[in-house]
């Protein structure tokens, strides 16, 4: 797996710092896979909430989410019908006086949502983690902010809806976040089912989904930029989330709703990435040309997953997979790295909302084929193929709206390749492993206050046991996998 | 070609105008109104015999009455409970009197929803709902919702409703947190109700379709 240069500034799980001149002085994939190692996205999406579907539905937060972004059954009918459900009046109504003319269905409230995070983390061997080659590496680390984003999220007209935005992250600059555009429609059949239909494009794998247990929603649902938990090995997929690949995809999706009350879903989405410009990466990135190398041809992207609704409760299973032929340069020429993942992911899910508890719990493993067989022409010498496997297992619990626990243990375990995650890498030695294995896990533990739907207040602990090979000494330089514990305060807020 | 008699002219007119014009006003059709499946449906389902939590209330096979009555009291804020406030508000604050009425129809013509199974304390909740509670104070419900619970006009169907909505608004009546205009009738009842009596009278109505 290999790992941009700079990420999106979008998403909150950012990059090693490379210095310039080194960069140009090195063919990108030799870079890219001396930083394999960083799995930048691995588990931390953006936590993604957006005021602007309030004021358009007029419905609480809380019908769609239980805590942000954790969709409930609603909040996912509203995104599989393209953001469009609205309790708003059309500004004009020309569709019904002149119908020959093409209508015009402004909203009356323009769908801007803005959010802003800050964080605060300790680590218990200092930040000499991703930034600590030119950042802070002293302990209580602050970000204020740490991300901020601004949202065009809403109905555009009454089948074409958008979830776009654009973020400011520490990188100093803006860049685009994990977005879709897409039209819906649905039918309805004369015995009960519905199927619910769209198109959308999109420049993250797994946003368009409606289950946290993938990539780009799963748990926990905000860290800081600072946290290990950004450092964890991670598949090509992962690494996509927060829109940190310069890919940009077209697909189309279905939902087929059936049974009593249409409590049985069968949900079944494909798309095609391929490089664009305009995704965000980094400082010189937004709306510029990306520097990676680009994908040859197209990267398909198949997802189908089945869900059952039973009152309080509500379950769903489903499979993904994603085959990317990357080159290594950005002059796409030669071969091509290969990086295929497949993985299964679960989800269950209470809500009480009479009683006004609500838990969730996730289950995703996901496992990739890393074929470099490109690198040897261009100096990168890891093994011929590669093996990762991530997989997660989490549950949040929430009282009231208001007082949240979320518990959560995670794993990636593969193939030891030093070229990937030793030595040769030239990484802060907080990130070499002697072993040359990606083998971590841990768990991490998190409280919530919410002062308001809007607002909200983490306390985040993760622990590492092992990191990078080993418990004691991974890097041969005396470190131990607890070194990498951390505390983190984090603050969130949308309006 | 033999003419009609000349007595079933008016009765053919009426036929050729009376006819569409109630097929314009409120179609009963296979299909469901638009706005059934912009927003009604995403809870109360498209038929409504299985909204997605327990504490959404069945519409299949309501009272159109009371439908239409409701949606306009959640419309101009006359009906408030905490469920309502936070869903039925913003709906209804989007809907015209002729969306209500479609809305209303849609439900009405639905089949019964299939009862659920009995709870447990559905025998005792049967002596409730058809004799009252003379030493409580409260009167049979059959007295107003009919014999087979199935509700007219003003009063709402009951029969295969959803145990936990019925106990929820039971609760609201008895605290008062629910109002609207007839709130004041079901508010004197519940204060006599004790919490299993109310589970009671839920468990047996929740069978019945």
């Amino acid at each position: 797996m290999f790992h941009p240069f700079s990420a999106s500034a979008g998403s909150p799980k950012l990059s090693i710092e490379v210095p310039k001149p080194l960069r140009e002085g090195l063919g990108a994939m030799h870079w890219a896979g001396a930083l394999a190692l960083i799995g930048l996205l691995a588990f931390v999406p953006p936590a993604h909430a957006v005021p602007s579907f309030a004021r358009q539905t007029g419905w609480s937060c809380s019908v769609c989410h239980t805590i942000f972004p954790q969709l409930t059954p609603i909040g996912r009918l509203f995104k599989l019908e393209g953001y469009t459900t609205s309790n708003l009046a059309d500004m004009q109504k020309l569709k019904q006086k002149i119908r020959r003319m093409a209508p015009l269905e402004l909203n009356r409230v323009t769908p801007l949502s803005v959010m802003i995070q800050a964080s605060a983390a300790w680590i218990q061997g200092g930040h000499a983690n991703q930034f600590g080659s030119g950042g802070t590496t002293g302990q209580g680390a602050v970000e204020f902010p740490e991300q901020v984003s601004f949202f065009y999220a809403g109905r555009v007209t009454r089948n074409i809806g958008t979830f776009f935005h654009v973020t400011y992250t520490h990188t100093g600059a803006f860049g685009m976040d994990d977005s879709d555009i897409r039209w819906a429609e649905h039918e309805t059949e004369p015995n009960g089912s519905t199927l619910i239909y769209g198109a959308e494009i999109n420049n993250t794998p797994t946003e368009p989904d409606l289950w946290n247990s993938v990539p780009d929603w799963n748990w926990p649902f905000a860290t800081s930029n600072y946290s290990p938990l950004r450092d964890i090995p991670a598949t090509y997929i992962q690494q996509a989330a927060g829109a940190s690949e310069p890919i940009a995809g077209l697909g189309g999706y279905l939902a087929y709703l059936f049974g009593a009350g249409e409590s049985h879903w069968l949900y079944l989405e494909a798309d095609v990435y391929r490089s664009a410009v305009g995704i965000g990466s980094g400082t010189d990135q937004f709306f510029g040309a990306a520097t990676l190398g680009p994908t040859r041809n197209v990267a398909p992207y198949l997802r189908i997953a089945y869900e059952q609704n039973d009152e309080e409760w509500n379950w769903e299973v489903g499979a993904l997979g994603m085959d990317a032929k990357i080159y290594p340069t950005t002059a796409a020429i030669g071969s091509t790295d290969r990086f295929l993942d497949y993985g299964l992911d679960g989800q269950i899910q209470y809500l009480d909302l009479t009683g006004n508890q609500t838990f969730t719990a996730h289950v995703s493993w996901i496992h990739e084929t890393e074929d470099w067989q490109a690198d040897p022409a261009v100096g990168f010498k890891p093994n011929p193929v590669d093996t990762l496997d991530t997989a997660s297992i989490n549950g949040q619990y929430l009282l009231n709206r208001r007082y949240g626990a979320g518990l959560g243990y995670f794993w990636a375990w593969g193939t030891p390749d030093p070229a990937l995650y030793g030595a040769a890498t030239g990484n802060p030695a907080a990130l070499v492993s002697a072993n040359g294995s990606p083998d971590t896990n841990g768990l991490t533990f998190e409280l919530n206050y919410l002062e308001a739907q809007n607002a909200e207040l983490t306390l985040q602990y993760s622990a590492f046991n092992k990191y990078l090979g080993a418990s004691s000494n991974y890097n041969g330089h005396g470190q131990n996998a607890s070194t990498n514990n951390m505390l983190a305060l984090l603050m969130w807020f949308a309006f | 070609m033999q003419r009609p008699p000349l007595q079933l002219a008016p009765l053919l007119l009426f036929l050729l105008t009376a006819a569409p014009l109630a097929c314009a006003a409120l179609p009963s059709s296979a299909k469901p109104p638009a706005r059934v499946m912009t927003s009604c449906y995403m809870c109360h389902s498209t038929h409504g015999d299985d909204p997605r939590f327990g504490y959404i209330p069945r519409l299949a096979h309501q009272s159109e009455t009371y439908i239409t009555e409701q949606l306009k009291a959640f419309r101009d804020g006359s009906r408030s409970d905490p469920p309502g406030e936070m869903y039925m508000w913003p709906v209804s604050q989007a809907l015209s009197n002729r969306d209500i009425d479609l809305v209303a129809d849609w439900y009405a013509s639905q089949p019964p929803p299939p009862p659920q199974k009995a709870g447990r304390l559905a025998q005792a909740g049967s002596l409730i709902f058809h004799d009252g509670l003379l030493k409580q104070d409260v009167p049979a419900c059959m007295s107003c919702h009919g014999p087979e619970a199935a509700g007219s006009g003003i009063y709402p169907r009951l029969a295969g409703q959803n145990v936990e909505y019925l106990i929820e608004q039971l609760r609201f009546f008895k605290s008062g947190v629910r109002h609207d205009k007839n709130a004041d009738i079901m508010h004197m009842i519940a204060i006599h109700l004790t919490d299993r009596q109310m589970r009671a009278v839920a468990d047996y109505l929740t069978s019945l379709q």
